[in-house]
Parts: structure tokens; sequence; C-alpha cells
């Protein structure tokens, strides 16, 4: 009969590779599945693919500042633009940038994310509040946190001084380490909402099941953290850190509104430094070859999160 | 440990970080209550003298700030329906038909999704000029439907699939045409979905600065976001009580919709982006 | 009503064969079974008829109609899902109603047609509640209201009984056995369930690895399976099966002994060759009980199962495991030593290497 049993098996694994193939379906419908996806496509490509074209053209070609493209120059472009020490600058706040800020929000988000699963009394007002910042225009935070930390009059120094502390009149945005701070805890605030939803998917991804077997094993609150929750968590805490590079790295409203890259480019990231290149100097080859860099590292980023959620797939059909 | 007990620990852990959450709102409300003289005033407080509510009157009607809600409103609406538009097709054909190189096109959507708008700016402000539309919000409400689409086909997707192929079948086997079936069985069935799915996408257009503040350049065509940051731009003396209540007014709306629609998000998120 | 013709009909995904070459008639009126275990075919193959899946070879025609290209839409036929399949959003009446409206009938008559199936269906005080509202059995009956509401030219089920508990299920098999009676209408009925194709249906086809095994009437099936996979699909407990030798005794018979086994027992007629190895088949109901000493075969006791009217009794005989189906009690205990004895007309015999009925 053993014979059979592996007839069964290797048919109802066709049946499986029939449903998930999704080819339940009529001989002429490959055509209507392309119609239906062609307009999507259509505006992706305009929209996205034809500017990731010129940008490169902008590149390697003379542009003037009015856009109208001259010789092939190479990579003159890059050159000037890597040589120039704001860039470099730039370059090197955009990493401490990028790296404060998800590192901060990843150390917060995770106690958070768990505490939030917890049942206790309030826990939706609690989730809704730690969530909302996530609803504003991250263009009205800075606005409002700019407010906040004003030196003369905002909320925050007449906090402090209510609470005894010598901070009267300090100008926080006007000095390049405090704004930076000032900044980078903006950043992480806004970053919570979407790391901590992320973290929370995976915790009720878990099987309650798991934590139940463990306490019967007599596995400690601590040690059925650090052994089930820590690394089945893993695989959603590398997709919420790669996607809050690609989002931290690309952010623009917070910098651009409280200080404008300044006082003197000390707060200045890539995209800030490309957007002044382009939009405020007219400098449009060193904009675009500043993009072009920007765009390969986010393409790096991509590719970097389609291999991590391949590998955490191929784990869960194991 | 009883549940108040675990209560009054969960909100003790979490308070740092709901009263920095509640901090800015705490401060637009107040501020946007003030006088100006109380603004500037030496001895700040908290509470405002009484509720004043002439900011917001004067905003609306003589700064012309209803201007600027009623252009992020129409940018904000015709993305939403211009994305959805194209959305529901293509998730559609994602969840239920054959297309030929369906990967590569999920791929696509999903590196779509992590590139900014701002990285691509320099060409996107070149392409919209050679048509002329710099100034004009059609210019916006593309730009906002090619970069917010991925995401609701993505969101759509995870909805699509979870209605079961069958009710389809059915129909179609009572008589329905593939578009009958569609409309009066599948559509009705992930209205949820698609509800959900637009008001995401509004609150992001609706929210959205980089590409508004480059290709709106006159000031009557401006959203909400770019005018309130415009207004802390000038040389003279910010009016931080009138922008307190635009950013009031901009934000109160939006805030109130992501209320409603967080716990969809939670589900659909880790589903949709992640798996 | 209709006629519905399978020819040569193959499915292939790639390189994967689903449906390999199956050919079906069934007359007008009939009530078809497809069983067979779960990726077998069958319910391609339903779907095929349906329209909801394409052939890669073969015709498929209704009242000698070729309808290979013709949509869902077009076929006229009703099918009872799984899963009943009912629109969530709509209420009884409605779903009742849907497959009416689309085909534009009048409100007059669309009332009148699912009043009628509804009271035939006892859906009567149900009409204005949703599906989510309904049991398990209501649901079900609604799926059926839905699908007889506009006389369609045949019935396909899928095995619509498979999610209802085990009383339910014997109740509604009567259920749709009468129904059919009533409506007289062809039906085609998917399920991995033996027992609900033996019992309803006029004729089965058992289906294996996308091909059919055999087809005929469900005594036929019982008593005379085509071959080993027949035989063990249907019937409970399954068919015991052993390697025997066919041997003639001095007198030239033709007899039959197990391996383990020296008795001789007498076999009924067979073709082929008279000497060798075959595979012998016995229902654990053809077998009775005896003292060791009066038995064709010896056996010993390894369990005892009491469901109260049977009593089966799992044996070892040599290396093999049979189980013995016996009306009376018994008063056996492991370890026993008994006699079985069988008659000869109840003994299958299987080619070894073809494992087709050879007697």
């Amino acid at each position: 009969m053993s014979l059979h049993g592996s007839d069964l098996t290797l048919s109802s694994t066709a049946a499986r590779s029939l449903r998930a193939a999704g080819t339940r379906r009529r001989r002429s419908l490959p055509l209507l599945g392309l119609l239906l996806i062609a307009p999507s496509l259509a505006l992706s490509i305009t929209v996205i693919g034809y500017p990731i074209f010129d940008v490169l053209r902008m590149a390697l070609f003379e542009v003037n500042r009015f856009g109208r493209l001259g010789d092939f120059v190479g990579l003159a472009h890059f050159v000037d633009a890597f040589s120039d020490p704001i860039f470099v600058q730039a370059a090197w706040q955009t990493v401490i940038w990028t790296l404060s800020v998800v590192g901060g929000t990843v150390l917060i988000s995770v106690p958070v994310a768990i505490i939030l699963s917890e049942d206790f009394y309030g826990r939706m007002i609690a989730r809704t509040v730690i969530l909302l910042p996530w609803a504003i225009s991250l263009a009205m935070t800075a606005v409002v946190w700019r407010y906040v930390v004003n030196g003369d009059f905002g909320t925050l120094n007449m906090t402090l001084s209510a609470l005894g502390l010598p901070f009267a009149n300090y100008p926080w945005l006007a000095y390049p380490t405090t704004a930076f701070v000032i900044e980078i805890l903006v950043g992480i605030l806004v970053s919570i909402p979407f790391t901590v939803t992320i973290i929370m998917g995976g915790l009720t991804s878990i099987p309650r099941t798991l934590y139940e077997a463990s306490a019967l094993d007599g596995a400690s609150t601590v040690r059925s953290f650090t052994s089930i929750t820590l690394p089945l968590l893993r695989p959603f805490m590398q997709i919420a850190v790669v996607l809050n590079v690609i989002y931290v790295f690309n952010s623009f409203p917070i910098i651009w509104i409280m200080t404008n890259g300044g006082p003197s480019n000390r707060t200045d990231i890539l995209i800030t430094y490309v957007y002044k290149q382009a939009f405020v100097f007219g400098n449009l080859g060193n904009a675009a070859a500043g993009s072009v860099a920007m765009f390969a590292m986010l393409l790096l980023f991509a590719a970097l999160y389609l291999t991590l959620t391949r590998s955490t797939e191929t784990a869960e059909n194991d | 440990m009883t549940k108040a007990k675990r209560s009054i620990l969960c909100w003790a852990a979490l308070s740092p970080l709901l009263v920095v959450a509640i901090f800015p709102y705490a401060t637009m409300l107040s501020t946007a209550l003030k006088q100006k003289d109380e603004v500037f005033a030496v001895d700040q407080s908290w509470l405002p003298r009484g509720l004043y509510l002439d900011n917001f009157t004067r905003l609306l009607f003589e700064r012309n700030f209803g201007q600027a809600v009623l252009n992020s409103l129409t940018i904000s609406l015709g993305a939403t329906l211009l994305s959805l538009a194209v959305a529901i097709p293509a998730a559609y054909a994602l969840t239920r038909l054959s297309v030929p190189g369906k990967p590569f096109f999920r791929n696509y959507l999903l590196i779509t999704q992590m590139i900014s708008p701002i990285v691509l700016i320099i060409g996107l402000f070149r392409m919209f000029a050679y048509f002329g539309m710099i100034n004009s919000q059609t210019s916006v409400i593309i730009a906002h439907s090619a970069f917010y689409m991925a995401f609701a086909v993505w969101m759509l997707q995870s909805y699509f699939a979870t209605i079961p192929r069958e009710l389809e079948e059915a129909a179609w086997l009572d008589g329905a045409s593939r578009f009958t079936g569609f409309v009066r069985v599948f559509l009705p069935l992930c209205l949820p979905g698609v509800v959900v799915t637009a008001l995401f996408t509004f609150v992001s257009s609706w929210n959205e600065y980089a590409m508004s503040l480059t290709f709106l350049r006159d000031a009557s065509q401006q959203t909400a976001p770019v005018q309130i940051a415009f207004l802390t731009g000038t040389l003279y003396q910010i009016e931080w009580e009138m922008i307190m209540a635009a950013t009031l007014i901009a934000s109160l709306p939006v805030a109130i919709i992501f209320a409603f629609i967080q716990k969809y998000l939670i589900g659909g998120l880790a589903l949709g982006g992640v798996k | 009503m209709a006629s519905i013709s399978l020819a040569n009909i193959s499915k292939r995904f790639g390189s994967l064969s689903v449906l390999d070459n199956v050919s079906i008639d069934i007359r007008d009126r009939e009530f078809v079974a497809l069983v067979g275990p779960s990726g077998c075919g069958k319910s391609t193959l339903l779907r095929i008829v349906a329209g909801l899946e394409s052939i890669s070879d073969g015709e498929i025609s209704i009242d000698g109609e070729v309808v290979n290209d013709l949509g869902p839409q077009k076929r006229d036929l009703a099918m009872v899902f799984q899963t009943y399949a009912l629109y969530p959003h709509m209420t009884t009446a409605q779903n009742m109603a849907f497959p009416l409206k689309l085909r534009g009938h009048s409100a007059l008559e669309i009332d009148k047609a699912v009043g009628q199936a509804a009271s035939t269906l006892h859906l009567d005080d149900l009409m204005d509640r949703l599906p989510r509202a309904l049991s398990g059995g209501q649901r079900q009956r609604v799926a059926m209201g839905r699908a007889m509401v506009r006389e369609p030219r045949a019935f396909l089920f899928d095995e619509p009984l498979s999610n209802l508990d085990a009383k339910l299920r014997s109740h509604m098999r009567l259920e749709i056995r009468q129904l059919h009676q009533a409506l007289n209408a062809t039906s085609i009925y998917v399920t991995h369930d033996q027992v609900e194709a033996m019992t309803m249906a006029d004729r089965i086809v058992v289906m294996n690895r996308g091909r059919v095994e055999q087809e005929g009437s469900p005594i036929e099936l019982f008593d005379r399976p085509a071959n080993l996979f027949v035989a063990s699909f249907l019937g409970s407990p399954t068919m015991n099966m052993a390697d025997a030798v066919l041997t003639t005794d001095d007198e030239g018979k033709p007899v039959l002994s197990f391996d383990a086994q020296t008795s001789r027992i007498p076999v009924p007629a067979f073709t082929g060759a008279p000497n060798r190895k075959v595979i012998a088949g016995l229902r654990p109901q053809h077998m009775d009980v005896v003292p060791p000493d009066e038995g064709m075969i010896q056996a010993q006791v390894q369990i005892v199962e009491n469901t109260g009217c049977e009593t089966n009794i799992v044996v070892a005989i040599g290396a093999e495991t049979w189980t013995v189906q016996s009306r009376q009690r018994q008063r056996l205990a492991q370890g026993d030593v008994i006699g079985l004895i069988f008659r000869e007309e109840h003994i299958h015999l299987f080619d070894h290497g073809s494992q087709k009925r050879i007697n």
C-alpha cells in the first residue's frame, strides 16, 4: 500500500503547485491581465522611469542652469560633486543622521511594541497616541517642533524654566550640535509609529502556544523573551531596519524646515544638499550627480530588502 | 499580576514617549488659542487667557488659508481617485489573473515604493516644466498617484486575496460576466479594503511636502503644508499663533481619519509589506 | 436536463499532468459520483465541466454541443461549492434571486421561483438572513436553492457535504438524494467520501492520479473492483490483501495458498496462467470466525474493537495484518488463535504485476 501512499503525495503536490501558479483560468486571460496592469505601469514608468533617465542624462552631460543639455562630460559632474567639501560633509552627516535615527527608533520601538501588545486598560488610547505622529505631515511636525524649541518663546524652554532648569532663552537651533541632535530626536519620534506597527505585526504572528509550551517547560519570562520572541521577531526587525534606513536616508522636510541645513551646512544631509544645488544655486549637473549617487545607494538598500524578504519567505516555507 | 497593576506599569513605561508625542499637539492647541501679545510675553504659560478663536477666522478669511486647504483637498482627492483607478485593476490582475512577468512587476512596485521623489525631483521638475505643468495642480496629482500607487496595490492585493475565488466563480456560473461578477460580487466585498486604501492614499497625499513645494511655485496654488512652512520663513516676526492655528486646521482632520484606520494598518502593513 | 460527454480530456500544467485522457459519458438525469483521493483530479474535472478551468486536450459536450470554448456563464450549469460560496453581502432571498436577476427575469417570476425553491428546501423563515447568520446546514440548503431556482441543464456538486458534521451529513445525503429524485436532474457529484458515493450515485467513477480507474454502479464496483486501487478505495474497513500463490491441487483444480499458510483454498474461475503469484483480497465482512482447527486459515488476534453492533478484529496472518468484521459479539483476547472461513466467490484475485482483477 505504500505505493499508493506515495501516489497521493505526488498528486497533492501537483494540486498545490496548480493552486500556487493560480492558473485556474481560461486561455484568453493573460491578455486581460496585461491590460489591467498596463495603466499602473504606464503611470509609474512615465513619472518614475523617465525622470530616472533624465537625471542620469543630466549627470553625464554639460547642463546649464536652465537645464539645457550640452556635451557629454563623462564623470565630470561626479568629480565636481565629490570634491565639494560640503558634499563630503553632508555625506558624513547623512551617515550620522541615518544611523542615529534608525538605531534610536529600533531601540525604542521594540519595548514599546511589546508593551502595546500586552493586555492593559486603555491600550487602544496609548496605541493611537503613539501612532499619531504618523498621521501628521512631516512638514507640519517640523514646523511645530521648530516653534517648540524656539529659544525665546518656545514651549520647551517655557516648560524647562518652569521646572527650574536654566534654559530660559537657550537657542537650540542656533548651534549645529544641539540643532542636529534635536532633528535626530524628531526623526526618531516620527519613525517610531511605522516601526512599532511592523514589530507589533511580528508579535501577533508568534503563536501564543509557544509561550505556553515554554512556560510548561519551566522557562522564565526573560528566557522565553530571548529564546522565542527575539529570534522569531528577527525577520520583522531586519525589514523594519532596512525600510527605515530607506525612509530616513530620504527624509527631507524635518531638516529643510527646521534648519535648512544650517547653521553653515552643519545639518545638511545629501538630500538637502542636492535640493539646494538644484533649486537654490541652479547647479543642475552637481545636483544630478548627487541624485544618481543617492539613487544607487537606494537601489542597494532595495536589493537588500528584496533578499531579506525572499530569505524570510523561504525560511517560512521550510 | 492583576490587569490593573499591569496597566499602571504599562502606562508608566510608556509615559515619556506619550508626553513627547503629545507635546507638539499641546503646543499647537495652546498657541493657536493665544493672542499675539501672549505668545511673545516674557511670562509664558500653557493655558491661554481665554477661548480666543480670532486666529482661525483671520487665517481663513484674511490670509486666504482656506484656499490652501482647498488646494490640498483637490490634490489629495485627485491623487486618491487616480491611484485607485490604476491600482484596483492592477491588484485584481495580480491576485486573480495570470500575468506574464508577475514577479517582476511585484518587485518593480516594491522598488518604486522605496524611491524617494526627492532623489528624482530635478527630473520630475524638468518633465512637468516641459509639459507646462509647473504651477498646475494636475502635476502634483499625477506625481502623487505614481508614487503612492505601489502601496495602494500592495494594500489592495492583501485584501483581494482574502476574498474567496469561489464567490466569483459562483457568480459566473450564475450567469454573470467577468465584469458583472467583479462589480456586483467582488467589489462590494472588498469595499472596506478599498476605503482603507483610499484613506491612506489621501492622508499621504495631504501630508506630502517636497513635490508640492517644488512644482507649485505660485502661492495661490500651494497646499496647506507648504503654505504653513512658508509662513515660518518670513524675515519679519513669525506669527506663531497663526501658524499653530493653521497646523491645527491641517492636521486635525487627517489625525481623526488616521485614528480610524490605524488598526487596519497593523494587519495590512505587516502582511502586505513584510511577507 | 442534459447529457454530458467528456471525451479524452487531458489537462497539463507544464510537464505536470493533472488529467490524462479521461472519457466519461453522463446520461440525461443520471446521478454520477466522481470519487477518489484528494489530488486525483476529480475536482479539476468538475471545474472543467463548469467552464472554470481550461483543458489541454479533448472535447466536452453538453447535449451533443461542444462547449470547449464556452464560458461558465453560457453553459447553463449550476454548481454547489464545497464552501457554498454564498454571496456574503446578500440575504438568502437575494442569493437565490441573483442568477434569475442576471438573466433579466421579472420580479414576479423571480419571487415565484425563489418562493418555490425556498419551500422545497424549508428556507421560508430564513429568507432575510445574511449567510453569516445561518448554520452550516442552512447555508448548504441556500446554496442548493440558488442552484435550483433557474432549472439548469445539470447540477455540479463539489464536495458539498464535507464541511458538515457527521450527523448533518447523513441527513443532507438523504435530502440531496430525494431532491434528485424529485427534480430528476443530471448531476455530477464530486466527493472523497466513498460512503457518499456508494449511497447516492446511480453510477460511480473512481479516479486516481488523473485517470479513471473504473466506472459502474455502486454494487458492481463493490463486488467486482477492477483493480487493487478500487478494491482498497471502496468499502470500510478496507479490503484485506495478501500475497498468495496460485497452484493446482492433486486433481488439477486451481487452489490458492497464502505465504504463511499451508492450507490450500479452492478459488473461483480466473483468466490467465494457472501457476503464478497473485494478490488475493477479502472484505472484512466476508469472513467468519471459527475455532482454529475448523478454519481455512489460522490467525492470531491482535486487537478487538467493539463498535456496538459490529466487532472489528485485527488479526495477524503470518506477516500480514487483516481486519475481520463480525456481526456477533466475540469473546476474544489478544493472542488468541482463531480460524477464519469464507466463501470462494468472495475471493478477489489480482495480478501481481499489473494489479488488475483476474477473476
